[in-house]
């Protein structure tokens, strides 16, 4: 039972990770390899707010959204815009986002130092579980995680086909000249993605605090299953992604747990090379991925 | 004033320069502007929209210097139909027009008005379109805002005789009710030098002559000097 | 006699050069000249490594007769194979030579494999998959004990066991420094011959290249190969100098990233860029790790983060402001 509600509560964190790498991708073209530790700062804010002042772990949510948010845009304002407008290449972006997640693997190790050395808090390898509260004799974050999920999946739907907003999204994203030439905005429409992905980062690195361990190295961890769960879902389709998250993040748990059973539990520091297993194999043979049929269902709705 | 007055305008793409010193004037009726592929004709409709990059010169619009100024801020006072890709192909016709008319509503009637057509069309989506279909919708979303200028670049291109002279003679009705300042930059050169008032003729980057389209046509040497080339250059 | 700490210091710093120029040149073969982005560098370096920790002490073992087992007694076994080779040194360089030609060969191999996804995809989707393979060996290598000792990794027998102990170091690094050259020169001759053209033609436009009636299919595999070969033999010095591979030791940062900054700084597409940037960056690095112990106790974290900062922000610098590196491609050379 207990491996079900990890895998439930991993899952959906890693969907949530999942629709900020994709919205980015699709709509500014930039496969962003410095995308979890947007989580992971997230993560740091939860234990700020828990640790240091002493307040419930979800309160750390619209700071960690902010904060991240606010970082991400950063990233795309003041180093890929500027990459982008001299050349097409994707080469210099990629060398680039690879680049801000050296920098903020730095920037996260020294926060964790020095919130031990001037807090006495333990900030590696921590854990906020205790702090978690209990609804219906479950714990939050199962419920809370679903829950959010499930508000991205309306909300998303909401704001690219009911808002103004969505449509100069949408525009945006197919020719972005001629959005341009019909007054969208789209640098601001660009900006606000990658602030709105920034902010869904932070936003699951605050549940990944309050049901696992955190730590700066997951950063690194992480970054292959999100990336995979977006191949899985075709990288440029919003459902597929969200959809792709969960089957990772399900099949890293379960099959992994279903395959220690049968095998023996050697198989269990395996488990990093599912993710990749899954995007050479996507990327291989299938490289539409879960896109194709989402956009059958989505047709027929 | 004038609706576009461009003085001594030099401008390209990076490192690249299409115009060379062009001085340009369009009033309140249609102006036409031919020359033969690659002599910068529709670099100039894109340098007023801000899409190319401007070295000197200045281009005005109704007085207002406009030059350096973000294209979503320029498209407040222009109107733009691009050669090719000008509808958004993944959303549907409604939606096209209204992306076009934003941040009013769009007015129904007034569309309707020129481009019956697209009446019981709203819910398909653009990239379902014919080629002439298409060029009446981008027609429809320059036109969605009333604008008080418009530039065409070779709206005829790629269509059948039957569709650019139905195109064509759309132009002409627009401008006709509206009153409007009109660039058309065309390949087809008599048909478009038919519904003209004035013209200018580009070769190499460089104006060669600006004035009544008549004297162009009456011009002996015309279609050596001009349509000989353009051939050359087509074939 | 106790060495000079500066000699120590430069020596240190032509051994790490020697190492990551061979690999950076490898890299610049694929990504530099044929345009392939492999950001899963790390794979052949550590392939390399690997076979330098596996296969030597398996050969010595069974040449000495030796009952130990390689891995759970490797710390003995790896001493008393130094004290043979100490009064045997033929034996050692006989074993060296089949270990080079044996890595080479699978770095080879590993350049072939990963032409499979280069020859098929494009772009961000090829980068992703090839640092998707990258990041395999070392997970592999941290699994599986029974390759180079897992979390805790091996030894490796020291090759210069023979030389007196204090000039063993220095040896080493102008074995390493010749290896280099060896390497520079071969690759230089091989930039600067039609094929390195014909790899610049495909880079910019692999169209015309087929059309003009060129496979570049095979090209690829052929670059892929090679450049393999080349990184295998960089992983392999490098864990002969340190005398030891450790699984974790063979990450994306070290391998993938520092070496693709080092390019990116130098100049692609231009061997003496290579030079430039390698020298610049191991300089910086080694000056670094010298002058943190200074700030030690004055700041309140970890000083090896500030390493993160500065290779990130100088990489972001780069590639904001001198986008085509410091000795940037000549065109038609």
């Amino acid at each position: 039972m207990i491996i079900l509600v990890d895998a439930a509560i991993y899952a959906t964190i890693l969907s949530i990770l999942c629709v900020g790498l994709t919205l980015t991708y699709k709509i500014t073209n930039v496969p962003n390899f410095a995308h979890t530790s947007f989580a992971i700062l997230g993560m740091y804010m939860a234990l700020i707010v828990t640790k240091i002042f002493d307040a419930n772990p979800y309160l750390a949510i619209p700071m960690a959204f902010v904060v991240s948010g606010a970082t991400s845009l950063f990233l795309y304002y003041f180093v890929l815009r500027i990459l982008q407008k001299r050349t097409k290449s994707f080469l210099p972006l990629i060398v680039a986002t690879l680049s801000f997640d050296i920098f903020m693997i730095g920037i996260l190790n020294i926060l964790a130092d020095t919130i031990t050395s001037e807090f006495q808090v333990i900030s590696r390898d921590f854990t906020l579980r205790s702090h978690d509260i209990l609804i219906f004799d479950m714990p939050a974050i199962l419920i809370l995680s679903l829950a959010a999920t499930a508000c991205l999946v309306l909300g998303l739907y909401y704001m690219l086909y009911k808002t103004k907003f969505g449509i100069k999204m949408r525009c945006s994203i197919e020719n972005t000249s001629l959005a341009q030439i019909y007054c969208i905005n789209t640098q601001r429409v660009f900006c606000v993605s990658w602030f709105l992905s920034g902010g869904l980062g932070g936003t699951a690195g605050v549940f990944l605090a309050v049901w696992f361990q955190g730590d700066p190295g997951l950063s690194v961890l992480l970054l292959p299953s999100v990336f995979a769960g977006s191949i899985v879902g075709g990288f440029t389709s919003i459902y597929g992604s969200i959809v792709g998250g969960l089957v990772i993040g399900f099949s890293e748990i379960l099959v992994t747990d279903l395959l220690a059973r049968n095998f023996g539990y050697w198989i269990v520091s395996y488990r990093p090379i599912i993710p990749f297993l899954f995007i050479i194999t996507t990327l291989l043979l299938w490289p539409r991925g879960l896109s194709e049929i989402i956009k059958k269902v989505q047709e027929r709705i | 004033m004038m609706p576009i007055s461009i003085d001594s305008l030099c401008c390209g793409y990076g490192k690249h320069q299409i115009l060379y010193d062009v001085s340009f004037e369009a009033g309140q009726q249609i102006t036409v502007i031919v020359g033969s592929n690659g002599s910068g004709k529709s670099t100039l409709l894109k340098a007023i929209c801000g899409l190319a990059d401007v070295y000197s010169g200045e281009i005005s619009l109704y007085d207002k210097r406009i030059t350096g100024l973000p294209t979503y801020k320029i498209m407040s006072m222009v109107s733009y139909m691009p050669q090719t890709n000008n509808v958004f192909g993944d959303i549907t016709i409604r939606d096209n027009l209204l992306v076009a008319s934003m941040p009013d509503k769009p007015d129904w009637n007034h569309i309707f008005e020129f481009f019956p057509m697209l009446q019981d069309r709203l819910h398909q989506k653009a990239k379902d379109l014919s080629g002439g279909q298409r060029q009446l919708l981008a027609m429809a979303m320059c036109i969605s805002k009333k604008p008080n200028i418009i530039l065409f670049d070779e709206p005829t291109a790629s269509l059948s005789p039957a569709a650019s002279n139905m195109v064509l003679e759309k132009i002409k009705e627009i401008q006709t009710a509206l009153h409007n300042c009109i660039v058309l930059v065309e390949q087809n050169v008599k048909d478009a030098l038919a519904i003209g008032d004035r013209c200018y003729l580009f070769a190499g980057g460089k104006k060669m002559f600006s004035g009544k389209p008549d004297v162009l046509l009456a011009d002996k040497d015309f279609d050596s000097k001009f349509l000989g080339l353009a051939d050359d250059n087509t074939s | 006699m106790m060495l000079e700490p500066w000699i120590i210091f430069l020596a240190d710093l032509v051994a790490i050069f020697s190492i990551y120029l061979i690999i950076n040149l490898s890299l610049n073969l694929e990504f530099g000249f044929a345009g392939i982005p492999n950001f899963g560098k790390v794979l052949a370096v550590g392939a390399g490594a690997f076979v330098m920790g596996m296969l030597p002490i398996g050969l010595y073992g069974v040449m000495f007769g030796m009952t130990q087992h390689s891995i759970h007694d490797n710390l003995e076994m790896t001493q008393l194979i130094n004290e043979r080779l100490a009064v045997h040194p033929e034996l050692g360089f006989l074993v060296f030579g089949i270990t080079i030609s044996v890595a080479m060969a699978v770095g080879m191999l590993l350049g072939l494999l990963s032409s499979y996804p280069a020859i098929r995809l494009r772009g961000d989707y090829l980068a992703i998959v090839l640092l998707a393979f990258g990041e395999m060996i070392r997970i592999v290598g941290i699994n599986q004990e029974e390759l180079v000792g897992g979390t805790l990794g091996v030894r490796v027998p020291d090759l210069l066991s023979f030389v007196p102990e204090e000039y063993r170091f220095l040896m080493f690094s102008v074995l390493l420094l010749g290896f280099a050259g060896m390497v520079y020169f071969a690759v230089s001759k091989f930039t600067g011959s039609p094929v390195g053209r014909l790899l610049r033609a495909m880079r910019d436009d692999e169209t015309a290249v087929q059309a003009l009636g060129r496979d570049t299919t095979k090209i690829k595999m052929k670059v892929l190969m090679v450049a393999g070969m080349i990184a295998a033999l960089g992983g392999l010095l490098y864990a002969s100098y340190v005398e030891g591979v450790v699984a974790f030791g063979y990450n994306r940062l070290n391998w993938t990233f520092l070496p693709f900054v080092m390019i990116l700084v130098g100049g692609l597409a231009n061997n003496k860029g290579v030079l430039v940037g390698t020298i610049i960056f191991v300089a910086i690095r080694k000056l670094v790790i010298y002058f943190n112990d200074g700030l030690d106790g004055l700041i309140p974290f970890d000083i090896i983060w500030l390493d993160y900062l500065l290779l990130g922000g100088i990489m972001l610098v780069v590639l904001m402001f001198r986008p085509k590196g410091l000795m940037p491609e000549k065109p038609n050379t």
